[in-house]
């Protein structure tokens, strides 16, 4: 037993000089949301969040890292990190004991650094403890775009500017500005998250409104400058992608969904958080406001459409006609995107499935209830227009504008619908890959769409005509002048 | 003192540097004969490319893996590095590398080019291996039907199509980074740099990390490729045994592709042991023995899988191996695998134990008391030999044995009808009784044909509809093989695919089932689900023309001597029956990870079974002539560990229909089994008493019947149906129709064979059996209709379109179209109705109605039963021409009443042996048979005989019915008896013993004391030695 005693000691000399040795953090204070949260996120969550708390214990919120495990040893003992079990525990120089289990130990700076919070005794620096690790680290420094992408990046979003001269298409860590005409990269919109999923302009012009982030760990809804080129404003921070952001005709709300399956809204000009709804099970891919202004619309991957009171967020109805087990339109897919109609209370879903759906959320409501027999009503009465759209695969883009359809699909094709009647009135073909996003503009009648190869195509509308091909993949010479 | 083992630890390490630096060798070295290497050249391409190098050497006559125990050298230094006999390539060149060990030396020639050329990793062959290999895409995480956390894989990667969506287009394109591959979710969740519910799943020092991240630096290309494995080969091909200091076995794994390459995979395929406690594996393929044991290590790759056989001995403290007597080869093939694995066997069982496990074993009874007597009596040395003989030879064996038999072929009323469940039942017990070669048994089920009353084998397919059911059925029961997986994707741990299983499914498309008979059809194919490929028949050459009959080629195929299975199968289940544990166990679960626990031994029986013709019997005679199976169920200090070598015998609860017939013989409560046969004489003369005395009635019956029958205005036959066929323009194709295109209705159809009456009210014909897809089908329908005197009666029809013929005369000239009411005017005696009917594709059926005349008559003492067709047919004959046949068909109708009845039912029970739990036809399914884990007969698995014990058997015993009722019957026979007496024959009779004096003294003060209450004594003795374990269990 002594010279494994003895070790411990040399191990705990050597952590100890080792952050000692360190001027800088030897002066500052450690500070918890700062120093502490990102190691607990990155090497500790995984077995001890919300998903998974292996041993009875969480440490996804600093209330629960003070919490007793299933051990019943208290986790952190203020000013005593040798009583501390977490320090036990990751400083143990057993394997079999050391946390995290079955995996490389913290670096000897991690292990300094939590002693020493430990020592100085293990305080909070935030107001609420019960808030997730997450939120405490606030919106991340994105790192600077590559120069030069060694190859396209799949375009998960595309908008026009108001005029339709330029467009902004998702980079990687940026968006990419281009002239529409010739398809010249204009300018690089850096610090913005890792994935684009949504870029939306603002009525002037002048901003960007963007959400994305890194996948399964960081989401972010944003508005950037497009003559700056600089991140404005960060209205919130999610643990996985932010997919969608929308504005209201006003451009006084932002509404945004993301793969945390939650739903918020957000004042533009004070950047207030109004309300966050969490009544989705699966991830929120699409988000619209109504064109009556009473509803905030959301598709997800549950396959439902769920319309949200504008005001205060509460669930107005839930949309089912992505998920019906009887009658003439079943099936049950995914949703991946919500349109409103302009100057009508109606929407539009699609996703998986055979059929682009139209239906309006009061006539919803009415029909939905709890009994048994809901599903025979609803066939029934459903007065929910059916656009057979005949893709082979699923839907992932929709616009409605102009009274008609743009749909973009995973077979490569995106498909025209006339909105009143429904007929197919043009098919566009040429991406070999799927459609991810699509843009229109009704002033130039140019509609664009971006696939998973990387791929952007230019159409005009009124003749079909396929005009030009972009890559999302800036070149290294056109970003050093445009830089 | 850990600090002096610390120190004796460096000093250690310290000595076998020096150890190596020397020719000093470790002991076992030293004996070394012979090296042998593999692979015998090495040829590297690219800078990925690398090969895994095995080196055996045979060690006082075994071979054992030296891999890590050898030194290796290159002639050429810096074009190759050797790591844990690894080669990788450093730089383009060639040379030999030199390995040492124990003082020999071997060369093994090496080229390494194209090393700056650039292999792009492959998404098929590489990517998809390693997600089966990091556990990715296992059954219980992203590869179950509905994936984990929203992501979704291929079960091992059997479909790439699924598998390249899933990886780089779904969700957004969120598990792949193309620009920064580091950056993959894909990468990130199994290092768990982010939170992942599946935990730690990828190391940076995995092959895996590596595979994954340079596939996503190339660009996550999903290309799926011509290219596929045919094969994969493991080194070493054969079982290997660790002991001493060769505890570890390098493997070697390579890949034969289509593009005619061998590749080394050792890095990238899965490994897994079916006994972890035994020897497990890294993932780089080292063998690692663990404790005493024998384990399979399987290997996977993409969809295929091989396994080797690991045994790992250990010194075991004070045993000594005793020789002991030997009856035949298994006694030595089991002894050597107790002694290699340093077991020791039990003693032999004594005559009582031998005499009720067999009876047991081979008849499901107990013996009688007078057999054990007569048993236990015999001074002959070679009577246990006989007895087995004897049994082999009885009635109650064949019966017992077909049970067995029609549990796997699910002969139940429930799946067939009770008749069929006889029939099938009684061709079982003949095919035991007759000891049919086994091969020929499978042939005869397997390509049934005809009505199942002539051939009941056909009963197998009545009882199984769909080509997926008799796929399954018949691998679990013929091949000892569970294919249920591979319906939907390839065997996780078997090399069986989804297209062998669509092919065996091919085999049975064409063999339709119905109304109590197998006809083969001539079109009929099976799909493959994913590929929509027209699967060919398993069994048959791929480019042999279509045979008549599928099923032929492939029982050919599997009960041919070279199938490694069929023998194999069948007598793991013969040994399983007999032991109590299959030498594969679950016993129809055959499949290379799970091995079996002496494979010389299931080797031997099987080429015994072959060379005997498919011998059952003899295989029986084999094994309970063994040394083996008479051993003793008590076991030694160097024993009493093994479950699965045969080392003692288990002891075995009885089966729930052992021991309902136990108990009822031990309580004397069934009548024996031997003078069943008086009894139904009995019955029988019974049944003549009754007959003589209706005799007397006959004539006077007859008379009545006659006058009946004469009442009978109208009869009628069955439709004929004429297939239909195709027509483009029905209304004129019915106008042409004249009635010399129409079938002729010649003698023997339909009329007297099957004649209905005019019953129906209301009828749909059924539609002809291939309707055209395309327009209107035309059907041809005729059918007898005989009147007493003409007259008219009115048909119904509803139709689109139709023309009638009455008599060969139209009934109209144009079709009749819709639903119209038509008369038939019938002249006295035989008319015939032909019907023409166009039927467009979607209706293929149309309905008529027709007005009986009047109700059906019976007549005779009898009220309730109504004269058949037959019968009606016979008395319509005046007397003086009534042939003999009619005569006696009529005399027995009469006598076929209720009374009759009853007895020969009786008969027929006593001769099926109904009150015998194991000799009856089909089960009974009582809640006591139940409560013993009696199956239902609802799959082909033995697995549906419920095995452990349960508190509800207990509760069954010692407070049911059965027990209780029987116990309380038995009194009557025991009770006469005088108490010594009682005791000896209630203990003869329960455990095929005398008692000993301890319970002779206890029996006997129990009942003496309560000789007031003698029949309540005699109860509780008989209740008490129902619920001993002596009694309940087989030993």
């Amino acid at each position: 037993m002594r010279p494994l005693s003895s070790l411990k000691l040399l191990l705990f000399v050597i952590a100890f000089s080792f952050g000692g040795a360190t001027a800088k953090s030897a002066r500052a204070e450690v500070k918890f949301s700062r120093d502490i949260a990102p190691i607990l996120i990155r090497r500790c969550i995984g077995c001890h969040g919300e998903r998974a708390n292996l041993g009875g214990y969480r440490v996804q919120t600093f209330q629960n890292l003070l919490r007793k495990g299933g051990s019943g040893a208290t986790p952190i003992v203020a000013g005593k990190p040798d009583s501390s079990r977490l320090y036990q525990l990751i400083a143990s120089p057993t394997v079999a004991l050391r946390m995290p289990k079955s995996d490389d130990a913290l670096s000897k700076e991690q292990i300094g650094l939590i002693r020493r919070w430990i020592v100085e005794g293990a305080k909070f620096d935030r107001e609420n403890p019960s808030a997730s690790l997450t939120s405490l680290m606030g919106a991340r420094n994105h790192p600077i775009a590559p120069l030069a992408y060694p190859k396209p990046v799949p375009v998960l979003a595309l908008a026009f500017a108001p005029d339709g001269a330029t467009f902004a298409a998702g980079g990687y860590n940026e968006a990419l500005l281009y002239e529409t005409r010739t398809g010249r990269l204009l300018k690089r919109l850096g610090g913005l998250p890792q994935r684009i999923q949504s870029l939306t302009y603002t009525a002037d012009g002048k901003r960007l409104l963007v959400a994305g982030g890194t996948p399964g760990e960081y989401g972010e809804v944003a508005l950037a400058d497009v003559a700056s080129g600089k991140r404005v404003r960060v209205f919130d921070t999610f643990p996985d992608i932010a997919i969608s952001a929308a504005l209201n005709a006003e451009g006084t709300l932002i509404a945004a969904g993301s793969a945390d399956s939650s739903v918020r809204l957000y004042d533009i000009n004070s950047g207030k958080s109004l309300w966050t709804s969490g009544v989705h099970s699966g991830w929120v891919t699409g988000v619209s406001f109504s064109g009556d202004r009473r509803f905030v619309l959301s598709a997800s991957k549950d396959m439902t459409v769920k319309v949200h009171d504008i005001a205060t967020g509460a669930l107005f109805t839930t949309y089912q006609g992505h998920n019906r087990q009887i009658g003439t339109y079943s099936g049950q897919s995914a949703v991946y995107a919500v349109r409103s109609l302009n100057n009508s209370p109606d929407a539009c879903s699609a996703g998986g499935g055979k059929w682009i759906q139209i239906w309006n959320p009061v006539k919803t409501q009415a029909e939905s209830g709890d009994a048994g027999d809901m599903e025979e009503r609803f066939a029934k009465q459903g007065h929910a227009r059916y656009i057979l759209h005949g893709f082979t695969q699923e839907i992932f883009a929709l616009i409605v504008e102009d009274g008609r359809i743009f749909a973009g699909s995973g077979d490569g094709t995106i498909k025209q619908f006339d909105l009143v009647s429904g007929a197919e009135t043009r098919l566009f073909t040429g991406h070999t890959d799927w459609v991810y996003s699509l843009a229109y503009n009704a002033t130039t009648h140019r509609l664009l769409s971006g696939a998973y190869s990387g791929e952007m195509r230019l159409w005009d509308t009124q003749s079909g005509q396929h005009l030009a091909t972009f890559w999302a993949q800036p070149q290294a010479q056109v970003a050093k002048s445009e830089r | 003192m850990s600090c002096l083992k610390t120190t004796v630890g460096i000093i250690a390490a310290l000595l076998a540097v020096r150890a190596n630096a020397t020719p000093n060798t470790p002991f076992a070295l030293k004996n070394v004969t012979s090296l042998e290497v593999s692979p015998k050249r090495i040829g590297l391409e690219g800078r990925r490319d690398a090969q895994q190098i095995v080196v055996t050497g045979m060690v006082n006559g075994e071979p054992r893996d030296l891999t890590d125990k050898a030194q290796f050298e290159t002639t050429k230094q810096g074009v190759v590095r050797i790591q844990n006999g690894r080669v990788e390539a450093l730089q383009d060149g060639k040379g030999d590398i030199v390995i040492r060990v124990g003082g020999l030396v071997a060369r093994l020639p090496f080229t390494a080019s194209y090393y700056s050329k650039r292999y792009p990793v492959s998404f098929e062959t590489e990517t998809l291996a390693i997600l089966t290999k990091q556990g990715c895409s296992t059954g219980s995480c992203h590869g179950s039907p509905h994936g984990k956390g929203g992501f979704s894989l291929s079960l091992f990667g059997y479909d790439p199509r699924i598998d390249r969506v899933s990886l780089t287009r779904d969700g957004y394109n969120r598990r792949i980074n193309a620009i920064e591959p580091l950056e993959s979710l894909m990468i990130k969740k199994p290092l768990l740099a982010v939170p992942h519910v599946g935990g730690k799943r990828l190391r940076k020092s995995d092959v895996g990390f590596r595979v994954l991240r340079d596939w996503i630096a190339e660009g996550a290309s999903t290309e799926i490729s011509t290219l596929h494995c045919e094969s994969i080969a493991l080194t070493p091909s054969t079982s290997r045994v660790l002991e001493g200091e060769f505890k570890t076995q390098q493997l070697r794994v390579t890949a034969q592709f289509s593009d005619g390459k061998a590749r080394d995979i050792t890095p990238i395929a899965t490994y897994t042991t079916s006994h972890p406690a035994v020897a497990e594996v890294t993932p780089d393929g080292k063998i690692i023995a663990k404790e005493r044991g024998q384990t399979a290590i399987s290997v996977r790759y993409l969809d295929k899988f091989e396994s080797l056989y690991i045994t790992v001995v250990e010194p075991v403290k004070g045993f000594v191996w005793r020789p002991v007597i030997e009856n035949s080869a298994i006694d030595k093939k089991v002894n050597q695998k107790l002694r290699q694995l340093k077991y020791l066997p039990a003693e032999v069982c004594g005559d009582s134990e031998f005499l009720r496990r067999l009876s047991l074993d081979l008849t499901g009874l107990l013996p009688t008391a007078e057999t054990t007597l007569r048993f236990l009596k015999d001074t002959s040395p070679n009577k246990r030999a006989k007895e087995i003989d004897s049994l082999l030879e009885s009635e109650e064996y064949a019966r017992f044995w077909a049970l067995k038999r029609a549990d796997l072929m699910r002969v139940s009323p429930r799946q067939l009808t009770e008749a069929r469940a006889s029939r099938f039942s009684a061709w079982l017990v003949d095919s035991v009784r007759k000891n049919m070669p086994y091969d020929q048994f499978a042939h005869a089920i397997l390509t049934a044909q005809g009505a199942e009353a002539q051939a009941p084998s056909a009963n197998y397919f009545l009882g199984i509809r769909t080509p997926e059911e008799r796929t399954e059925m018949t691998a679990q029961i013929f091949m000892g093989t569970r294919v249920e997986c591979t319906k939907c994707h390839n065997h996780p741990f078997e090399n069986w695919t989804m297209r062998d299983y669509y092919r065996i499914a091919a085999v049975f498309a064409r063999t339709k089932a119905g109304d109590g008979r197998v006809t083969l059809a001539s079109v009929g194919e099976v799909l493959h689900p994913t590929t929509g490929e027209k699967m060919s028949p398993y069994g048959s050459p791929l480019s042999s023309p279509e045979p008549v009959d599928r099923r032929e080629g492939f029982a050919h195929w599997l009960t041919a001597p070279a199938n490694p299975l069929f023998a194999r199968v069948e007598v793991n289940r013969i040994w399983a029956d007999l032991l109590g544990r299959g030498i594969v166990e679950p016993i129809d679960d055959f499949r290379s990870s799970n091995p079996p626990s002496n494979a010389p031994l299931l080797d031997y029986l099987a080429q015994e079974f072959v060379t005997s013709g498919y011998n059952r019997k003899h295989t029986i005679r084999l094994i309970c002539n063994s040394q083996t199976y008479q051993r003793s169920t008590q076991s030694n200090a160097f024993n009493v560990q093994d479950n699965t070598l045969f080392s003692h015998a288990k002891p075995r609860l009885l089966t729930a229909e052992q021991l309902k017939d136990a108990i009822g013989m031990a309580t004397h409560t069934l009548p024996s089994p031997t003078l069943s046969p008086q009894r139904v004489e009995e019955a029988k003369a019974e049944l003549t008493a009754h007959h003589n005395a209706l005799d007397r009635l006959l004539p006077l019956w007859l008379a009545q019947a006659e006058e009946a029958a004469q009442r009978l205005p109208i009869r009628q036959g069955a439709w004929r149906i004429r297939q239909a066929s195709p027509v483009s323009d029905p209304q004129r194709a019915l106008k042409e129709a004249g009635v010399a295109n129409l079938p002729a209705l010649d003698a023997t159809s339909l009329w007297i064979r099957r004649p209905d009456y005019l019953e129906q009210t209301q009828n749909t014909l059924p539609s002809a059996e291939s309707s055209s897809n395309e327009g209107h089908s035309l059907t041809t329908m005729a059918r007898r209709i005989f009147s007493d005197r003409p007259r008219s009666i009115k048909i119904r029809w509803s139709a689109e379109l139709a023309r009638l013929w009455l008599n060969g005369a139209p009934l109209s000239s144009d079709p009749i179209q819709g639903e119209r009411e038509i008369a038939l005017p019938l002249r006295g005696g035989e008319n015939t109705l032909h019907v023409l009917v166009a039927t467009p594709p979607d209706r293929p059926a149309f309905q008529y109605s027709l007005k009986p005349p009047f109700n059906s008559t019976m007549v005779g003492a009898d009220k309730e039963r109504p004269l058949t067709a037959a019968i009606v047919e016979a008395l319509m004959v005046p007397v003086s021409s009534r042939t003999s046949e009619q005569a006696q068909e009529l005399r027995e109708f009469y006598q076929a009443d209720g009374e009759s009845n009853a007895i020969r039912q009786r008969v027929a029970s006593l001769e099926a042996r109904m009150d015998y739990a194991t000799q009856r036809p089909y089960p009974e399914l009582s809640s006591f048979t139940a409560t013993f884990g009696q199956p239902q007969r609802d799959t082909a698995c033995t697995c549906e005989r419920r095995g452990a014990p349960t508190l509800l058997q207990a509760l069954e015993l010692l407070n049911g019915q059965t027990a209780y009722q029987r116990a309380q019957e038995g009194v009557g026979y025991y009770s006469k008896r005088d108490n010594s007496a009682l005791i000896e024959e209630l203990y003869l009779a329960a455990f095929c013993r005398y008692p000993v004096m301890k319970e002779r003294v206890a029996a006997l003060k129990f009942l003496s004391e309560r000789s007031n209450n003698r029949e309540q004594a005699v109860m509780d003795l008989l209740w008490a030695v129902i619920n001993t374990q002596e009694f309940l269990f087989q030993h």
